[in-house]
């Protein structure tokens, strides 16, 4: 069993749609929103409540880019490295945020507090060059901002 | 109501007012918003029709799905009718091509036009489950619909007995988490029934063998945001919006080198140029257009910023995704993050597509870090033609089309890399 408050979660989705392993990805999303990040004896857990083996699980896991299985975080920083946001020089913002948080891509703070994670189009190239912190979006307008809105993820 | 995360704030302008007639405002437009514009209306007329008239309007409508593809929209609900019983209708909100924003703001700002022309769907080719499929990295969005389903059962519009019709329709909402190919219409099926985003071998296609086995029609957002709009004027009507072969409104994401990038709502007979210097401003700092990318797909020169925006052959088609670059531009280095994404975004599944992306990724890297021997070059060309005839899908078939675009419309751009590789070749630097 998962922490309650997890396991409650798993179990809605699990009974949403028509078919319950249907839910596999909604699943893995609280899971990792739990956890900042896919924990192995999650998934046991995962294919349990939706009645399908563990490899099936592991290999629904192993293809989507947004879950992540390495070192996990509070909060994680996607930043588009996609034409539009490179046209309008994305390296600006990488490098905001390694002068302020000592980050390159793939690194975790030293108190496990940001990921920063380089990922394909996020979809709002009109405000490129563009980042996500969890579930929020955000345009990258100068570095003073920038810190700002990071300094709301406790 | 619950506080959504953060939205940006895309500009939107429209000349038609139709897709963008809520959406052009920057806020999530509730119920109560859609109905006193008239919201709904239109499926209460679509519920007082058969459903093969509503079938038979759409294809009259001439609407073309408006995804990519350009596939007539009519003639695919036409496919699937012929199919037994029961049927699906899946919502594809997978918008995840570089460049591309048009899906997002319809879905965050006015989530009813969408589900209103879900319904009304759904109706016509008999479907009573219907899921919109949202990409993970829209979790706005997904928030946004699921409130706004539960807004639409409370009124009646969704559930049993819809109106008092005897037609019962349950929507459902997925979340993808990050793979591009689940915007594919068999991957995302794939994904959908809860596996790796694995696209099937077509035929069958999905009207035939879709969700579980069962028909199943895919529509994209801005398709579907289009039935309430025909069933409500009427097909004729509709035929009046814009040029008489390509009718209807169309969204087009504009981004990259312009003074006011955006989604402009647009008839298809405006052209490249006007949308980008009649509405998007200009270029900034008024440089000289070299290029526009239509997302990752085409390739168009200055000499091409007459081409229609529409879905003829000499159509700039697709999606309509606008990506413009200027003199300052290097089309070479712009190549490399297309191939970039599409070696990131290959499924794996095939080995042309799982291989031949990455080799053309690293040896355009190669190329323009100065490293590439004749050999590499040789062998750029030949992957770059090569996974087009063999991939199973779509992805692999246009994953080196703009590439190859820019080889043959911008040869001296390519000649400044490539020449640095005799120069190496030769011994002579």
């Amino acid at each position: 069993m998962l922490p309650s408050e997890l396991e409650q979660k798993l179990l809605e989705h699990a009974n949403y749609f028509p078919r319950s392993e249907q839910a596999i990805l909604l699943c893995l999303h609280e899971v990792q929103e739990y956890y900042g990040n896919i924990p192995p004896f999650a998934l046991e857990r995962v294919a349990q409540i939706l009645g399908v083996p563990l490899n099936h699980v592991e290999n629904v896991v192993s293809f989507y880019d947004m879950f992540d299985r390495g070192e996990p975080a509070r909060h994680r920083i996607r930043v588009c490295v996609s034409v539009v946001c490179n046209l309008m020089n994305k390296q600006r913002l990488l490098d905001a945020i390694k002068k302020h948080l000592g980050i390159g891509v793939g690194e975790v703070t030293k108190d496990g507090r940001f990921k920063l994670i380089a990922v394909q189009c996020l979809g709002a190239c009109s405000e490129a060059p563009v980042f996500m912190v969890d579930n929020d979006t955000y345009k990258f307008e100068s570095e003073e901002k920038l810190y700002e809105v990071l300094s709301k993820y406790t | 109501m619950r506080s959504y995360p953060n939205i940006l704030n895309i500009y939107a302008e429209t000349t038609l007012n139709l897709l963008l007639k809520r959406a052009k405002k920057p806020k999530v437009h509730t119920i109560e918003d859609y109905l006193k514009d008239g919201g709904y209306q239109a499926l209460e007329k679509a519920l007082n029709m058969s459903p093969e008239e509503i079938i038979d309007w759409v294809d009259k409508s001439q609407l073309r799905g408006r995804g990519g593809a350009g596939f007539p929209t009519g003639k695919k609900w036409k496919f699937a009718v012929q199919n037994p019983a029961p049927r699906y209708l899946i919502c594809n909100a997978d918008e995840s091509e570089p460049g591309t924003f048009k899906d997002r703001i319809l879905i965050e700002r006015d989530p009813h036009l969408l589900i209103e022309g879900m319904i009304i769907s759904a109706y016509a080719i008999g479907a009573n489950q219907a899921f919109i499929y949202i990409r993970g990295e829209y979790p706005a969005g997904y928030y946004v619909l699921l409130d706004a389903i539960e807004e639409a059962k409370a009124k009646g519009f969704l559930g049993k007995n819809i109106l008092g019709s005897g037609f019962d329709l349950e929507i459902y909402v997925a979340r993808g988490a990050g793979a591009y190919i689940c915007g594919e219409e068999s991957a995302l099926i794939e994904s959908l029934e809860g596996k790796r985003g694995f696209p099937r071998i077509k035929p069958p296609y999905p009207v035939q063998y879709g969700l579980f086995g069962r028909p199943t029609v895919v529509n994209n957002v801005e398709t579907l945001c289009n039935i309430p709009l025909i069933v409500g004027m009427g097909w004729e009507e509709y035929r009046y919006i814009g040029p008489s072969d390509y009718p209807g409104p169309k969204l087009f994401p504009v981004s990259g080198k312009v003074k006011k990038p955006g989604v402009y709502e647009l008839p298809m007979n405006t052209t490249l140029r006007e949308v980008v210097y009649k509405y998007a401003g200009g270029t900034l700092g008024n440089k000289k257009v070299k290029a526009v990318f239509s997302g990752a797909l085409d390739c168009f020169s200055a000499e091409e910023l007459d081409t229609p925006m529409d879905y003829s052959p000499f159509g700039f088609g697709g999606t309509g995704t606008v990506i413009v670059l200027t003199e300052e531009d290097d089309i070479v280095k712009a190549c490399l993050d297309i191939a970039e994404f599409y070696a990131h975004e290959s499924c794996g599944q095939c080995t042309p597509c799982r291989v031949g992306t990455h080799e053309q990724a690293y040896l355009l890297k190669k190329l323009i870090e100065g490293d590439a021997t004749p050999k590499d070059w040789e062998g750029l060309q030949f992957v770059n033609k090569y996974i087009q005839p063999t991939s199973i899908c779509g992805l692999g078939a246009v994953a080196g089309r703009l590439i190859r675009q820019t080889m043959q419309k911008f040869p001296e751009e390519w000649e400044r890399y490539v020449g640095k590789i005799k120069e190496v070749a030769y011994g002579t630097s």
